[in-house]
């Protein structure tokens, strides 16, 4: 069963949309004085320009989980308050400002060392992401970023699939005129019958003449069920129409199916829920985690059961930036059978113990996750969760996540919000930490981002026509390396030597439902193979050892060996 | 053979003497019914025939007859004060003979104010009740099996399951041979029941959280008491051709926030329907879940409030009533769950007629019942039980309460979380703390119109601020009219405390009230309400460090548990023995029985 309105959006229009959903006045923002601006005009816009900083400095003091002193911020920051002379070093400007007691201090701090010091140029804005800049490049606290309160709003819109808007990204054309460059289906302009190409000469009776894009996106944006009043021209005709379009929820699919990578993919079904009709493994690519995700879990789930799945492959190898942690926790606690997620870290208050309960989404079928250095943090903790609980394995590679959850804090001038680590998650296994080592490491080549498997691993071919014979299922194993060779992993474009195929013929009377039985033969003697001593991970007649062994094989493009951990066991 | 024809001509006839000859006042069996009054139908028994339903009217203590062909009652007789359930049962002595279903049922009724189970034949010009038989207090369901030849009753503050010996019952037992064979007791408030025959064991739900027992009648014992990821569990069937039990029921993350998001997608309550497997439930050695179905009602946009009763049809399709959205909905036997019908205000029981084509189902506020015919998804007619009198603010405050629309998309209603007007004694991380990340167990709304401050930080003056809060805030909501505020809190004032299931030992209980005042308990549990307006730092803390809060009343304390406002303690014994509440010193054990004796008796 599906959502009501739910629409599958284009990969790549999200960051377009998000781009083109910034609200007006964002960069009209006020330059910093220069140095032969009269002090008493200067004093004006450095206040500002101080008291940002203050708010930005005093939020991380009082809400990030690290506490940072303000001392230690201010020197990490020093230089890009105000540049040293001969007589002081970066450090003694931060302790300068360290020891300010509150905003006013530090404000007329400030305003005194811009009069008598060489200072940076640019305006208040870029001052502010300069300072949050610095501090995340400076890595000892992990993840920065100053949003203005509107940006928030939209980023909190998006991470709870809730934006409101049109539906439309907007763009220039060569000429100048402001038009759609796309349409996301299913919003209200699509709804409408507008359609890419269309121009736009007047929003609500303002004229997009010479403006700038994000300020006629602000025009387009408000409150849900209200009403927008275009003059457009449909492409190709000269006549202009005004039209009343009403704002309405815009939903972006988190979850999308096999093959669905990229540009043009639609909803989840019954062929796009797995990997091929052939094969009895599910696939589901976690484009972004937000506040609809368990829910099309839940639906998808609806999808694989009937499809008659026998384990499922869940996808992480997404950055997106609008994941969320809480959302995160969500998804974590309806793929666990009970168990604890993690232990929440805040400031300030005492660890606690999240448990997931007995809502188990794919209750029995083995999970395998994919994981790359794209992987989003909240991505990663799920990943974490699920391997610290034995519900699934971990293949690829090492996400970079460490651990930190970052939440927006609002700043005191009310004006902005500041993304910060405001807790830590420590993983439920003690022995387990961070970066999330997966338990098979390769690197995730052989699903290429448009969905084709290159120099697949696994194929199948289909008949041309009804008496060719059924498909067959062709399988590649690695080469198996020598006692005394040193394990490498090498990406070869050619097929490497030694390769085997082992073809089997999933209909023949002779393998009853074999490609399972297949590749659980080919398991066992895969495991049997010499290898370079260490340690062994078991292999057992195990659902999740056989999807190990299916996705070992899937995600294998030619690498000679595959680099077993033991995490696990 | 009696011709069937002529027999319920015959019937009908005697009936519809009774009416008044007022085409549009449903009928008095007995003269001193009034005219206009509120009947509030909660059960529902559908004849053999298909044509006739016998409906249990909660508020006039009066069985209602109806023809499901005319589309009208044909018959109303008052039986009992007020009456929670009804189930028929076949006459000993008609044996086989189906052709006159009306004479060859008999009737158990449960009064839940009388604490009575009735035992109701026919008589010429109606219903009439053979004999009344005392049981444990607040009987709210009857389950019958199959051969007719036992009971169960469900008592739910008494929390009880009594057994009664049909044939003892009816038969000239002496006053000294009880009908009530067994009682047996169970650690939680049961409402909905199911016998497996084969087995010859009671599955019994718990009314307001997540407990499902199984009950050996025989041995009066409680084999095995599990939890599974719900509450509100409102009805409990067994599959017609599988071996797997049925059921509905809501589910509340602990994990979620009630924000708007977690509210708009299915995060923090979902309604659900679930299927276990036989085997899994009956044996306490096996995992409950591991071949359970479990499906979700409603959708984004469209939530789908308070699944209550359900049938499933020869064709497997399976129709639920969704009491907080007054509709009923129906999957097309593949887990689609798009149809919907709306019926009247609050629907609750439903059951099959006309060989699974038709439903019959009560609306328990709005006095009628509703047949609809599931092949076309449409009501076929809507059968007024009788004159409804105007509505008070009590009246509207009961139908807001129980209503999902002051939900967000109608996800849950108030009833969701307290259930019947108590608690499902769940956790929620709502904002009534002032914060995310710390939830606490939802409290019992019943006692508490002489017990503010409200909520567990005392944070509500008054039931407006805080039944303001909680719709915009918890639920989501639209902001709620001062009229609605009003209504609701009319209601609220009406729910007594929750009876607790009493002290068996009476001379312990005095000794453990004698401890409770040595204890100075009433520092913050003072009499009459147990319970004070302090915000007192009883050593507890919560995830924000927050140390303070109001003490709950004590008031049927034995029925709020689990107890603290993080659930931490299981029993009211932890409460001492584990967490050594407002203790100096350990209790002797002896201590301990007495004072939870005295508490259980509160």
């Amino acid at each position: 069963m599906r959502f009501v309105g739910r629409i599958s959006a284009q990969r790549f229009c999200l960051p377009l949309v998000l781009a083109a959903c910034a609200p007006e006045g964002l960069f009209a923002d006020e330059p910093l004085p220069a140095p032969s601006v009269s002090p008493k005009d200067a004093d004006l816009v450095a206040t500002t320009a101080a008291r940002r900083v203050w708010s930005i400095l005093a939020a991380i003091e009082q809400s990030h989980v690290a506490a940072p002193t303000r001392t230690e911020l201010a020197r990490a920051i020093a230089v890009t308050l105000c540049w040293p002379d001969e007589f002081s070093s970066s450090d003694a400007v931060g302790d300068e400002f360290g020891r300010c007691r509150d905003a006013d201090e530090f404000v007329a701090l400030f305003a005194r060392r811009w009069r008598e010091e060489r200072r940076p140029t640019g305006s208040i804005k870029q001052l502010a992401e300069t300072v949050v800049k610095t501090l995340e490049d400076g890595g000892k606290w992990g993840h920065f970023r100053l949003w203005t309160k509107k940006e928030y709003a939209v980023q909190e819109q998006f991470r709870g699939n809730r934006y409101v808007g049109l539906g439309v990204g907007l763009a220039r054309n060569e000429s100048g005129d402001a038009l759609f460059s796309f349409i996301v289906p299913g919003g209200p302009a699509q709804r409408f019958g507008i359609e890419a190409g269309t121009l736009i000469m007047e929003v609500n009776g303002h004229s997009t003449k010479d403006e700038p894009l994000e300020a006629i996106t602000g025009w387009v944006r408000g409150p849900v069920g209200t009403d927008v009043k275009l003059k457009i021209a449909d492409r190709g005709r000269g006549t202009n129409r005004v039209v009343t379009l009403q704002r309405g929820f815009v939903r972006f699919d988190t979850v999308s199916g096999f093959g669905q990578r990229g540009l043009n993919f639609k909803p989840l079904d019954s062929d796009s829920i797995r990997f091929h009709d052939d094969l009895e493994i599910g696939y589901l690519n976690f484009r972004d985690i937000t506040g609809s995700t368990l829910q099309e879990l839940r639906d998808a789930e609806v999808l694989l059961r009937k499809a008659k799945v026998r384990a499922v492959v869940l996808d992480f190898r997404n950055g997106a930036r609008i994941d969320t942690f809480h959302q995160a926790r969500l998804v974590a606690d309806g793929l666990l059978d009970g168990g604890t997620l993690w232990h929440w870290h805040e400031r300030d208050a005492a660890p606690r113990t999240e448990m997931a309960d007995r809502e188990c989404l794919f209750r029995g079928l083995p999970l395998v996750v994919a994981v790359d250095k794209d992987t989003s943090g909240p991505q990663a903790a799920i990943a974490a969760a699920l391997q610290d609980a034995g519900r699934a394995v971990i293949v690829g590679t090492s996400p970079a996540y460490d651990g930190l959850v970052t939440t927006g804090v609002e700043l005191a001038d009310g004006e902005h919000f500041l993304e910060m680590g405001t807790a830590k998650i420590v993983r439920s296994r003690a022995d387990h930490q961070w970066p999330l080592m997966p338990d098979f490491e390769a690197p995730v080549l052989a699903i290429q981002p448009d969905g084709s498997i290159d120099e697949p691993a696994l194929t199948v071919t289909k008949p041309a026509s009804p008496n060719q014979p059924p498909p067959r299922v062709v399988i590649r194993t690695p080469p198996s390396p020598t006692q005394d060779k040193p394990t490498t992993t090498e990406p070869s474009d050619t097929k490497p030597q030694g390769t085997e195929a082992t073809a089997v013929d999933p209909h023949s009377p002779a393998n009853p439902g074999s490609v399972i039985t297949a590749l659980t033969d080919m398991a066992k003697r895969l495991s049997q193979r010499q290898r370079t001593p260490r340690p062994r991970v078991p292999i057992r007649q195990d659902p999740i050892e056989l999807a190990r062994k299916v996705i070992r094989e899937l995600i294998d493009r030619g690498s000679n060996e595959l680099k077993e951990t033991t995490n696990r066991d | 053979m009696i011709d069937r024809r002529a027999a319920l001509c015959a019937l009908l006839a005697s009936l519809t003497c009774l009416m008044t000859g007022r085409s549009d006042d449903a009928l008095n069996g007995e003269t001193n019914l009034p005219s206009a009054r509120w009947r509030r139908p909660v059960a529902v028994v559908v004849l053999d025939d298909g044509r006739h339903a016998v409906v249990a009217n909660q508020r006039s203590g009066s069985l209602s007859l109806l023809d499901l062909e005319a589309m009208r009652v044909i018959g109303e007789t008052q039986v009992g004060e007020s009456l929670s359930d009804v189930a028929a049962f076949p006459s000993r002595t008609a044996s086989s003979d189906t052709s006159a279903p009306l004479e060859a049922t008999r009737w158990l009724a449960c009064d839940d104010t009388a604490h009575e189970l009735l035992l109701i034949g026919r008589k010429s010009d109606g219903f009439a009740v053979t004999k009344r038989l005392k049981v444990s207090p607040f009987p709210v369901t009857v389950t019958v099996d199959s051969s007719g030849s036992h009971a169960f009753v469900a008592s739910l503050w008494s929390r009880t399951i009594s057994v009664v010996d049909l044939a003892r019952w009816q038969g000239e037992a002496s006053v000294n041979d009880s009908p009530i064979v067994r009682t047996v007791r169970l650690p939680f408030a049961p409402r909905a029941m199911c016998y497996v025959e084969d087995s010859a064991k009671l599955i019994v739900a718990d009314a307001f959280g997540p407990k499902l027992a199984v009950v050996d009648p025989q041995a009066v014992r409680v084999e095995s008491v599990r939890e599974l990821p719900a509450h509100g569990i409102r009805q409990l069937r067994l599959h017609p051709t599988q071996p797997r039990l049925l059921l509905t029921h809501q589910m509340l993350n602990r994990l979620s926030q009630t924000t708007f998001d977690d509210v708009h997608w299915g995060a923090l309550m979902v309604n659900c329907f679930r299927s276990l497997l036989l085997a899994d439930v009956l044996d306490p050695k096996r995992d409950l879940l591991q071949h359970g179905e479990l499906e979700y009602l409603g959708q984004p946009d469209h939530g789908a409030g308070d699944p209550s009763g359900f049938v499933m049809r020869p064709n497997g399709s399976i129709a639920v009533v969704l009491s907080g959205t007054n509709e009923l909905i129906s999957d097309d036997g593949h887990q689609q769950w798009t149809t919907r019908v709306t019926l009247g205000e609050h629907p609750t029981a439903i059951a099959l007629a006309a060989e699974g084509t038709r439903a019959v189902v009560v609306n328990t506020l709005s006095d009628s019942v509703s047949v609809v015919g599931l092949s076309q998804s449409a009501v076929i007619g809507t059968i007024p039980l009788g004159t409804q009198p105007e509505l008070t603010a009590v009246d509207r405050g009961e139908r807001l309460f129980r209503s999902a629309r002051l939900s967000h998309d109608k996800w849950f209603s108030c009833q969701s979380c307290h259930v019947d007007g108590h608690t499902n004694g769940l956790l929620n991380d709502n904002l009534t703390d002032g914060s995310f990340g710390s939830p606490k167990r939802v409290l019992t709304l019943r006692g508490i119109a002489d017990t503010p401050p409200y909520a567990w930080t005392g944070r509500f003056n008054t039931l407006a601020d805080q039944i303001r809060h909680s719709v915009r805030s918890t639920m989501q909501g639209e902001p709620p009219t001062d009229g609605e505020v009003n209504d609701l809190a009319a209601y609220l004032r009406t729910l007594p405390p929750p009876p607790g299931i009493g002290s068996s030992d009476k001379a312990a209980a005095q000794r453990g009230a004698a401890l409770f005042e040595r204890l100075e308990c009433a520092r913050c549990h003072a009499r009459p309400t147990l319970t004070s307006d302090r915000i007192a730092d009883v050593k507890l803390k919560d995830e924000k460090g927050l140390a303070k809060f109001n003490p709950p009343s004590l008031r049927g304390v034995s029925q709020t548990g689990p107890y603290f406002h993080d659930a931490r303690a299981a029993s009211l014994k932890e409460v001492f023995a584990k967490f050594k509440h407002q203790l100096d010193r350990e209790l002797t054990a002896d201590e301990l029985d007495e004072l939870v004796e005295f508490l259980n008796g509160l």
